[in-house]
């Protein structure tokens, strides 16, 4: 950082100058000095107010960056069943869900269909079944009437067909019991056709309430899955915007902290400022140290000399030295090198 | 529903046209029937001009699939398109039934 310059202009019993130039002279430089050393105090104090104001700056601005990271992490996605889900994930698992309500119904669809099929078969059997039923009977019928001539038949021998009478009669009795038996088979039969139909019936009427909500057509299905596809497409752009806009907002953030950076770089001048002060202050140190020394000479060829000896050994700063070199007539030898403590370029601040 | 049979070959050709729904179980059981009974390898359902099918007629589509496996067939569904087109991207029946 800068030199500090001691402003002491000699001890409080140095000797005054005799003549009231040189009195004011010292004034005035005296006074130069404190003003340019408050000037560069205040100066000093302010860019380092600024450069820590613009570094908060920076840290601020990357920690709204690093918040606005964490908010889109936190909008993107919720807590489920103990786990993070993606809200871009969301549609697809609904998607998932509704492909699975999709593949039962058209299963339960093929295992109604083929139900009813089966039923079918099984009608058209209790069909065959019933018209058996139907030639046994016209068959009982023909042997009961055959029975019935065999009594008649029996009767009219007297006591040579008393034994086929009992025949007939057990002939009738057996026409009888099939009949019975057959009666009891179409009864069944028709028990077993009407709860088929039933059956069929009840089969129909589910279909056609699910045909009623919509859910046999697949309308509904296939509303939602093209739903759930612009949902899933709103979403994914939705995201990449989302990120797109984050991904700007950090390179500006990144800008902004670049840029303040170079701000704070450029606050240095205030270091070369109070280099350049310095300087003066300490050439304007000389010569009051000078008047104060010697106030007898400031009239004389070769006191003057020692003077400008003075000022330019008192100014450590190249450039400053050389300008007030030209000015007293002195030549000096420019630096080939950058010594430390040399030219303009060579202030090493930060 | 009404469909027409063509056979050539090797190929059992069926166009079916309306819509295909629960109502139309006991017709295309004729349809099973020829799938089952006729010589021919292939059997093709032509979708073409049907504008409509639920999932019951879905449902009738995989049993008629199921009797030409049984039967050592191969069934294939061809003309898909419309509503018929979406019942069947959203029922993956396309990948049990081949569409040509």
């Amino acid at each position: 950082m800068g030199q500090v310059v001691n402003f002491d202009s000699g001890p409080e019993n140095a000797r005054e100058p005799k003549t009231p130039v040189a009195r004011l002279l010292l004034g005035t430089i005296e006074s130069a000095n404190l003003v340019l050393n408050e000037t560069t105090t205040d100066v000093q104090a302010q860019a380092h107010r600024l450069s820590a104001l613009f570094t908060s700056l920076t840290d601020a601005s990357n920690e709204q960056t690093d918040r606005l990271s964490e908010l889109v992490e936190q909008i993107s996605s919720v807590e489920y069943d103990g786990g993070e889900v993606d809200l871009v994930a969301l549609p697809r698992i609904l998607e998932e869900s509704l492909e699975e309500v999709t593949e039962r119904i058209l299963v339960l669809s093929k295992q109604g269909v083929s139900l009813i099929y089966s039923l079918d078969a099984i009608l058209e059997e209790i069909d065959e079944l019933q018209s058996c039923i139907t030639e046994i009977e016209a068959i009982n019928r023909q042997t009961r009437l055959l029975s019935l001539n065999a009594q008649i038949e029996a009767g009219r021998a007297g006591d040579a067909g008393a034994g086929f009478q009992v025949v007939s009669t057990e002939m009738h009795t057996l026409s009888r019991r099939i009949d019975a038996l057959s009666e009891k088979m179409r009864g069944s039969t028709a028990i077993v056709t009407r709860s088929i139909k039933e059956v069929i019936s009840s089969i129909r009427t589910e279909y056609e309430e699910l045909s009623e909500i919509g859910a046999m057509d697949l309308t509904q299905q296939i509303d939602a899955k093209e739903h759930l596809e612009i949902l899933l497409n709103a979403l994914v752009a939705r995201n990449d915007e989302i990120h797109g806009v984050l991904g700007h907002s950090t390179d500006t953030a990144r800008r902004i902290s670049d840029e303040i950076r170079e701000v704070v770089m450029a606050m240095q001048f205030q270091d070369r400022m109070k280099q350049r002060t310095d300087a003066i202050v300490k050439a304007l140190d000389a010569v009051a140290h000078f008047l104060d020394d010697h106030p007898d000479l400031v009239s004389d060829e070769s006191g003057c000399d020692t003077l400008k000896k003075n000022i330019l050994d008192s100014i450590t700063l190249s450039d400053v030295r050389r300008e007030f070199g030209q000015r007293f007539g002195v030549e000096e030898a420019r630096p080939s090198s950058s010594p430390s403590g040399g030219g303009d370029l060579d202030i090493e601040l930060f | 529903m009404e469909y027409t049979a063509d056979h050539s070959g090797e190929r059992l050709h069926v166009r079916i046209s309306g819509v295909l729904t629960f109502d139309d179980h006991e017709r295309f059981k004729s349809i099973v029937k020829l799938i089952a009974s006729g010589d021919e390898t292939q059997v093709t359902l032509d979708l073409g001009q049907t504008k409509m099918i639920d999932s019951a007629g879905i449902g009738m589509l995989l049993l008629a699939n199921d009797r030409a496996m049984k039967e050592s067939k191969k069934m294939s569904l061809t003309g898909v398109n419309g509503h018929v087109a979406k019942v069947i991207e959203l029922s993956k029946v396309d990948q049990i039934i081949p569409i040509t």
